[in-house]
Order: structure tokens, then sequence, then C-alpha cells
């Protein structure tokens, strides 16, 4: 299918990659040390993607996403989610109310109405709570009382799991994990980092963060990411990774149960394109396909249980995929062999 | 780099790369058929130059071989060739080059710049196809290079083969004795004959090297059968000459005798003739005569036996009635009794099929169990005439009682009392 949608120009790439660069800069003095993590996330919020970051507490998840939010100058808010929380505590309920025109229910939005929403220790809610966020993920809507109500433009929920409690959680559903773009495991700091903290920071006081791109500009940069030109070749590569990821399909899913989704080669076509903005290019590379993989389907591939005790990862797997599957489908005969340089 | 300059650059490599990896793709699949082509090759090469034939039309052959081959290397890699197009995604891919050549042949970005070092993307893994053609080309040089042995300096065999004048040597020998009947040596010497008058150039032929070696066995089995009947009929004689039992003697004889008409060679018959043939011609003789008669024949056993001797077995005893190399083997090279050169071992007259030795068939007083009297050939003879239709397998004898064999046959009179009762 041809692409209607003209490619960016070189003066809005340039305009964009400033604008990118200033983000990623102010982000940086939020969070020190953390530039991988910083990009992804720049990356999954250009992609207009939920994500979900795994992380030990105290990592700097949520000043992450504050600052994030404190950048773009986007409304957020924070729940902190609880055994005991109900749907409606973050969709909102309807409120009786008594008025000179007489009685009526009106719609009490919650704090899922939103730009950037932070799920704080999403996986501590019940299931029934958790679900509640779906329709709001995939729609970008909510419906209560039997009214549907749309959530305000942009709209991101970024969750935060704390992978050590087992105690009172509840893990997330695979439903739900796919419609999360990204799953970012949040690493711990070095030591020259976690110098830079101390000398910078103060226990308690959160860092200030002015707005550095106006919301008309970030939807201007949302719209560009969707005009980046995909490739034919490339929507191949894309295409095969996912394939690649199906039970019996490649060597690399050994011990898969259940692959990747149609949802994850659409994710990994919107992350690439918004990774190829952030590099100032008007197309999708392999490279940038590679770059985000990882990320992408680390938490659509499950796994079955004896490959889980024969020590085998989601993560593992997305490496063996991007091994074996050649960005070129054509093989080489055996006469010549690849002189790629990891 | 100017889009202009840059351009040129990248469809060049894209294409010379594309080329590399068709011809490695040909490659892969000639350089099998191409050893298989040179094998026959190869062969023909050092049949022609052995055999002093034409070069001109086998070199032809050879190159058209070669064609074909290349021809089907063509024809079985073509699946697993590039076009420029994708080789210019391995190259972008190779060259971590973000797939701008793609997108610029979309006309979305603009050419990289040609790179000042210019970094392989494929590299060659030649040791298959290398041993394949390298295998090959051995094969073909040797054929070429190989030394063709002189055939004019070998020394020319003349003559008939040794199997058919030992065959010769036999049937003159025999005649010499005048034991064996001379109609009987006469076929065999024109059979003999016409063995040797096959053209000199088909005297090593297979059929008549097999033909002769047949004939040569033959009379050997036969002489060596009639000495036997000689030696029995010795036997016989002696045994009456000391007194034994002359009907049982005569009985001996009279099977000896009949060996001796009956066999493959049969005995002259004048000597026949001067033979006992019965009871009464046995005690007619005085027992120095059948003592001297048994000497004689003991003596004729052993000469018409001895004649195996010209195959290097058995005892020779003819002395100057043989030719001289038609005795006994020299042996090997230590001096042992091997057998004599270019003969084939004779089966021990003990071994030879359809012969009773030592029992006749009527006679079974010392013969046991399992011995084999003798061998004979026959086929099943089956009548469609005696078709009698169809007969059932088998006939049933009692019908099956089922439960009541266990009223009836398993139980004892009290047993039975005590169920009957109990199902009353």
């Amino acid at each position: 299918m041809s692409d209607p949608k003209p490619p960016p120009t070189d003066t809005e790439l340039t305009a964009a990659s400033a604008s990118l660069e200033r983000l990623v800069a102010t982000l940086r003095t939020v969070l020190f040390g953390q530039e991988e993590l910083i990009e992804l996330v720049v990356t999954g919020v250009l992609a207009r993607g939920h994500l979900l970051l795994e992380g030990l507490p105290g990592l700097g998840k949520t000043e992450l996403v504050k600052g994030l939010a404190g950048c773009l100058g986007l409304q957020s808010r924070r729940v902190q989610f609880t055994p005991d929380l109900l749907p409606g505590d973050i969709t909102g309920n309807p409120v009786f109310e008594e008025t000179a025109a007489g009685r009526r229910f009106v719609f009490q939005p919650g704090p899922v109405f939103a730009n950037i929403l932070l799920a704080d220790e999403i996986n501590r809610a019940s299931p029934k709570t958790q679900s509640a966020l779906l329709e709001a993920m995939q729609e970008r809507r909510v419906t209560a009382g039997g009214e549907t109500h749309t959530l305000p433009e942009p709209f991101f929920v970024l969750a935060t799991q704390n992978p050590i409690d087992l105690e009172g959680t509840y893990p997330l559903p695979e439903a739900q994990l796919d419609r999360f773009l990204f799953k970012i495991v949040v690493g711990s700091n070095s030591a020259d980092v976690l110098k830079r903290i101390v000398l910078n920071r103060e226990l308690g006081a959160v860092p200030v963060v002015a707005p550095v791109l106006s919301r008309e500009e970030f939807n201007g940069l949302l719209a560009l990411v969707r005009r980046v030109h995909l490739p034919e070749v490339v929507a191949d590569y894309i295409a095969r990774l996912v394939h690649g990821s199906q039970p019996g399909v490649s060597a690399a899913s050994a011990g898969v149960r259940f692959g990747a989704s149609p949802r994850a080669a659409l994710a990994l076509a919107a992350a690439g394109r918004a990774r190829a903005i952030r590099h100032g290019r008007p197309h999708l590379s392999f490279e940038d396909v590679q770059a985000v993989a990882r990320s992408v389907l680390g938490h659509r591939i499950i796994l079955e249980h004896t490959a889980r005790l024969d020590g085998s990862t989601p993560q593992g797997v997305v490496e063996k995929l991007l091994a074996e599957i050649p960005a070129q489908p054509k093989p080489l005969p055996g006469t010549l062999r690849s002189a790629k340089i990891a | 780099m100017h889009p202009e300059v840059a351009r040129p650059y990248w469809e060049r490599r894209a294409r010379t790369l594309a080329w590399w990896i068709n011809i490695g793709a040909w490659l892969e699949q000639f350089a099998p058929v191409f050893f298989a082509a040179a094998t026959p090759a190869a062969v023909a090469i050092y049949a022609v130059r052995r055999q002093g034939g034409p070069q001109l039309p086998l070199a032809a052959g050879i190159g058209i071989l070669a064609v074909l081959a290349a021809t089907i290397a063509l024809w079985r890699a073509r699946a697993g060739f590039y076009r420029t197009a994708e080789a210019r995604v391995l190259l972008e891919a190779g060259l971590y080059l973000d797939n701008r050549l793609t997108a610029a042949t979309e006309g979305v970005a603009h050419w990289p710049g040609a790179p000042a070092k210019s970094e392989p993307v494929i590299r060659w893994r030649l040791q298959a196809p290398a041993g394949w053609i390298g295998a090959a080309a051995a094969l073909l040089a040797l054929s070429v290079l190989a030394p063709i042995g002189d055939a004019s300096a070998l020394p020319a065999f003349a003559g008939p083969p040794p199997s058919l004048v030992q065959t010769q040597g036999m049937i003159t020998a025999l005649q010499a004795l005048k034991l064996v009947s001379p109609a009987d040596l006469e076929k065999l010497a024109e059979r003999a004959a016409e063995l040797a008058r096959r053209p000199p150039g088909s005297q090593f032929d297979h059929a008549a090297l097999e033909a002769a070696d047949a004939l040569r066995e033959q009379i050997a089995t036969a002489a060596a059968s009639l000495g036997r009947d000689f030696e029995a009929a010795a036997s016989a004689i002696q045994a009456a000459a000391d007194g034994g039992d002359l009907k049982a003697a005569a009985e001996r004889l009279a099977t000896a005798l009949q060996g001796m008409r009956d066999g493959s060679l049969t005995a002259n018959q004048e000597l026949l003739s001067l033979m006992p043939g019965n009871l009464a011609e046995l005690t007619g003789l005085s027992p120095q005569q059948l003592a001297q008669l048994a000497q004689q024949l003991g003596l004729a056993g052993a000469q018409t036996r001895g004649i195996l001797g010209a195959l290097g077995r058995g005892q020779g005893e003819f002395g100057d009635a043989l030719p001289s190399w038609l005795g006994q083997g020299n042996g090997g090279p230590g001096g042992g009794g091997e057998a004599a050169p270019l003969t084939l071992k004779l089966p021990s007259p003990t071994e030879t099929k359809g012969a009773a030795e030592g029992l006749s068939i009527g006679d079974l007083s010392r013969a046991s169990l399992g011995d084999k009297l003798s061998t004979s050939a026959g086929a099943h003879e089956a009548d469609p005439a005696k078709l009698v239709g169809n007969t059932s397998a088998g006939a049933v004898a009692a019908p099956a009682l089922g439960g009541d064999a266990v009223w009836v046959n398993r139980l004892t009179p009290a047993e039975r009392a005590a169920l009957k009762g109990f199902f009353k």
C-alpha cells in the first residue's frame, strides 16, 4: 500500500531534532545516568504508546514521568495502585447532585482524565481495577453510568511495577500487557551516577522542570512521526520478526508458548518511526526496528513453563530472533558469508 | 558528496555485489557438477591415450561436457540469484546505512556519501568448491599425465591356453595307456582340437578358457572314476585269489565292471573281454592267475588315477609316459607340495557329486543313517487332469461342548451332584 502522507522534509526534521534534543537534555537533568531509559521513554511517547516501567523502588521512575509531564506542559495525574482501589477510583463516578434544576447524577471524572496518567505500582491493584484501564488505554475513552467520555489528547499511561514484591500483587494479564508499547526494565545506577545524584539532589526535594515544548509543538511532533516513510523491505523485516516469534516457526522460538501479536508488529513500526524522527531521518530503518525490538517484543512473548525452568527468558528469545532473522531474507550462497561487523 | 556523484557509486556497488553473489551461487552448484563431469572425462582421456585414439573428438566432447555442466549449474543456481535491489538491501544492512539507499531510491532521502574506504559486505568461503574443483582438476591431470605402459613391450604369449595344453596332454597320456576306450578318447580329442582351432586372438576369451577348464575337469574326473573302478576290480579279484568269499568277490567284481562300462570314460573293450565276468569264470582261474590279474588291474587303476598328477595332484606314476611338464607340481618357493602354476584345485575323489563311493546301492550292510547313497535331480510332476475339485481342509473330530464340558468332563460325580442341588 502506498503511503499517502508526504515524508517529513529536511526543515521539519531539523526542527524536530532540535525540539527533541531539548526535551532529552531536560530529562537528563531529572534522571541522571539513564540515557537509554530516557531515549526509550521519549521514543514511546512520540509513538503515542503506553509505557510500563519495571524496576526496584527509588530508581527514579516516578520522577522521570513527572519530569516528562513537566517538560511537555501536559496535565499529569498520579494514582498509587493498591489492592482496595476500585475501577471508579480511576475512571470516575456518577455523583448524585441536587441543583435548582432538579436532582440528577453528574459524572465526576477520575484521575484518568489527564494527558499523562502515572499508574504507580500497577500490579498492586486487583484485576478488576487493572482492566478498567483497558478501555482507556486502547480506545482512549471511558464509559461510566452508560455514558462514554473521551479522554484528552494526547493520552498516555505510564505505569510502574515492582518486580520483587509478590505478596499482595496481581500480575498483569497478557491482554493488558499487550497494550503497553514498551516494557522497560529500569536498571540500577553506577557509583558515578549515584555521586552525581547525591551532589545535585536533596531528599524530598522535587526537581523543578520548566516546559520545553508547548502542547502544539508536541502534537506537531506526533503528527510528524506518522508521516515517517516505511520502506517495504523494513515492513517485511518487521513481519518476519513477529512471525518468527510464533512457536515452531524459527529456531529462536523454541520454548515459546505464545508469540507476539499483530499489534506487536504495529507497535514495532510505530516505535521505529518515532526513533527515526529522533535520529532525524524521514524513513524507518532496520536499525530502528532492532533498537526497539527488545522493549516491544519482550513482554509479548509467553514462554512454556519448561523453557522458563531451563532458564529461557523472553528477552533471550528476542535476542535470538534478532540474530537469526536477517534483514535481507534471501540467503547468501554457501560460497559466501556476511562480513557484517557487529 | 553530491547526489549526482553518490548515486552512481552506490548503484554500481549494488550491481557489483549482486554480480559476485550470483557468481558465488553459480560456483556453489558448478563445483560438484564439474567433479561429476570430470570423472568420466578423465577416464575417457586415459582410455583414448591408452588406445591411441583421436584427440580432437575427445577434446570437443570434453568441451561440450564442460559447457553442459556450467549450464546445469546455472539452471540450478538461478533461484538464488540476487537482483540489484536485493543486493542494495544487503549492502545497506551490512554497512549500517539505516536503509538510506532504499529510501534514496524511493525518493524519500538523499543518497549517502561514498565512504572513504570501501568496506566489504561479503567474504568468500571457498573451501567446499575448491575441494570439488581441485579433486576434478587432479583427476584430469592424472588422466593426462599418467604414464601409459607400452603394450608391445610385453612378452607375447604364444600358443594355446595352459588348461587346453594340459587337457591335450591328459588325452595323449590316456591314449598311451590303452586302458580307455579309443572311441571315448577320440571324442575328447576332437573337442580339444575344436578348442585349439579357435583363432589365436580368441583363445583367451572368457568363454574359451571356461570351455578348456571344463573339459580338463571332465577328463580328470572321469579318469579318476575309471581308475577307482580298476582298483575295485583288483581288490575283488585279489580277495578271490586269497581264498575269500568267491560269491561276494564276484558281486564286487561285477559292480566294478559295470562302472567300467557305464562311466564317462569306459574301459577298453579288449581289456573288458579279458576280465572274468561272473562267478564261474572267476572260479575258472587259478589263484596265481587271479593274483597276477589283480596286480595288473591295480597298476592300471593307479596309472589311470595318476593322470591327475598332470594337475599337480595325486601320485604321478607314469614316468616317461607323460610329458616332462605334465607331472607333479614343482611346489612353492620353499619346495613344498604347492599346486603347479596356472592350475586350479580339483575336488578330491570323495567330493565328486553323484558318486556313491565305497558303498553300492544294493549293499546296505555298512550303511548308517544319514549316509547319502546317491544324488538325483527331479521335479514335481503335477497332473492337471487329476484335479478333483474343492476339498475340505479338515474334518471336525468332535463338536465343542462349551460349558457342558465343565459338567461332563471336569467334575467328579460328587461335585456334579452338589452343583445340581445348588442350582435346582
